[in-house]
């Protein structure tokens, strides 16, 4: 894995993207909010983006706060591939 | 104006609530949760930072579970609609209000739920025991008012729960949020239904409602989330599973800082100062042959809300010279909670209600005794 490496995480609503951001700045990992790209995702509008070494940390932090995520994304250039939370 | 009808709804409101309540219309009122934008974002933030602030100032670990609502009895018919189920019963206690009263008697005739309206003392006070011996194997649910609003009586919300630890308690905050310290862990509530208008300072319209973990309502409305689009049933999670529909952003903004007002002064300062008017105006009607004074009679065991009556004069009519030659603002009658009146003993005519806030001053207080003996010597 790369550096360069790019996911998008999917959760249920608003609510719970504006929790990450609020948790991941609590603990100093940068991600992006960014309006949800049309090929994975028709429902909430925003989505978190994170570089690939922020990706442990951050998966780590929704379990220890409790955060419901739907669906991880690996970003390729245009392509998305879900790929597994584990 | 000598405004005391506080318990109706809160004025003034410190400025920073209506401040708050225009630079979100202009500035951030995009539909949170429902477009991508930076407007819709911003509205997004606006709503959690105001949902992250209401909780926080109830103690509530997990703000997804705090919805908003239009208001305390939106917020309790959710609770009481969501919650109960054909056959389930209920027990509350003889000062609640109609929006707790009214929905429980709609729900016994439409889904033969039944209730017992534990019966408090003449002064307003309810024993925890008595909660404890009205239970039934089918006991769902007890609501409890934290305070009552015709008399400003505290309600043992505490001591009924260690009493009844299996069963959800429903508190309704209509008169305490922002006036009594809530820790709905400390308190051991499991449902709290507030209103944001009153003493929390919020604009009408605003009024929220906290689940604790492990207690799941059915939603009242369906509708329009931003989640789950593609599906027909409503999210099972929260905040979305009880909030259909556009919320009130502008309302909740002020509501925001309807909070943060309230956590830079203290609630233990604003509690203190409303128990100093509390006392000055039981003390100053004390003592008058004509003059009744309906509830605890105590600041330390009520809010400041004071019900009191004149013999021989309609409540109506002295609330009309209050307001007529004295400007004073106060309400009067049966306070839309008729069973609390007969449990005062004040039913069918009512009382004038007297209500204050902390922005009342001991003068105003004074200004208030003197119109009320001058009306009960018959000098008006």
């Amino acid at each position: 894995m790369t550096e360069e490496t790019a996911y998008v995480l999917i959760l249920p609503s608003i609510h719970y993207v504006l929790k990450v951001e609020k948790e991941a700045k609590a603990r100093s990992i940068p991600i992006e909010l960014i309006p949800t790209p049309r090929q994975i995702s028709t429902d909430c509008g925003m989505a978190v983006e994170l570089r690939g070494d922020h990706r442990e940390p951050l998966l780590r932090m929704l379990l220890e706060k409790d955060i419901p995520a739907e669906a991880l994304f690996r970003r390729s250039e245009k392509e998305f591939e879900e790929v597994p939370f584990k | 104006m000598i405004y005391l009808d506080n318990a109706a709804t809160t004025f003034p409101k410190p400025d920073a609530v209506w401040e708050a309540v225009i630079s979100c219309g202009r500035e951030k009122c995009g539909n949170p949760g429902r477009s991508g934008h930076r407007l819709a974002a911003a509205a997004a933030r606006e709503l959690f930072a105001a949902r992250e602030a209401v909780a926080g100032f109830f103690h509530i670990a997990d703000s997804s579970r705090l919805i908003f609502t239009a208001n305390a009895t939106s917020a309790l018919n959710t609770a009481l609609y969501g919650l109960l189920k054909e056959g389930d019963h209920v027990v509350t206690s003889s000062l609640e209000h109609n929006s707790v009263m009214r929905p429980l008697h709609a729900l016994r005739q439409r889904l033969g739920i039944e209730f017992t309206a534990v019966s408090c003392s003449p002064r307003g006070e309810l024993d925890p025991a008595d909660v404890q011996k009205a239970l039934r194997p089918e006991t769902r649910l007890v609501v409890l008012t934290h305070a009552s609003n015709v008399c400003g009586a505290i309600l043992p919300v505490r001591e009924a729960k260690a009493l009844l630890p299996e069963i959800p308690l429903l508190v309704d905050a209509a008169q305490t949020a922002g006036v009594l310290p809530i820790d709905v862990q400390e308190l051991g509530i499991d449902l709290l239904a507030f209103s944001g208008h009153k003493g929390l300072f919020g604009p009408m319209g605003t009024g929220g409602l906290y689940t604790a973990p492990g207690l799941q309502l059915a939603p009242l409305l369906q509708g329009g989330t931003g989640s789950r689009s593609e599906r027909l049933e409503q999210p099972a999670f929260l905040p979305d599973l009880l909030e259909a529909g556009t919320p009130n952003l502008p309302g909740l903004s002020g509501l925001r800082a309807g909070v943060e007002f309230l956590a830079q002064q203290g609630i233990a300062t604003i509690r203190d100062h409303e128990m100093r008017l509390t006392r000055l105006l039981l003390d100053g009607l004390a003592g008058h042959d004509r003059i009744r004074i309906h509830g605890p009679a105590d600041p330390e065991r009520q809010t400041a809300v004071i019900s009191v009556t004149l013999d021989g004069r309609d409540p109506g009519e002295i609330a009309r010279t209050l307001d007529r030659e004295f400007s004073i603002a106060c309400r009067a009658s049966l306070h839309c909670a008729p069973l609390a009146h007969q449990t005062l003993g004040t039913y069918p005519q009512g009382t004038v209600r007297l209500s204050m806030s902390v922005f009342n001053t001991e003068e105003e207080i004074q200004e208030a005794v003197r119109a009320l003996r001058a009306i009960a010597e018959g000098n008006l």
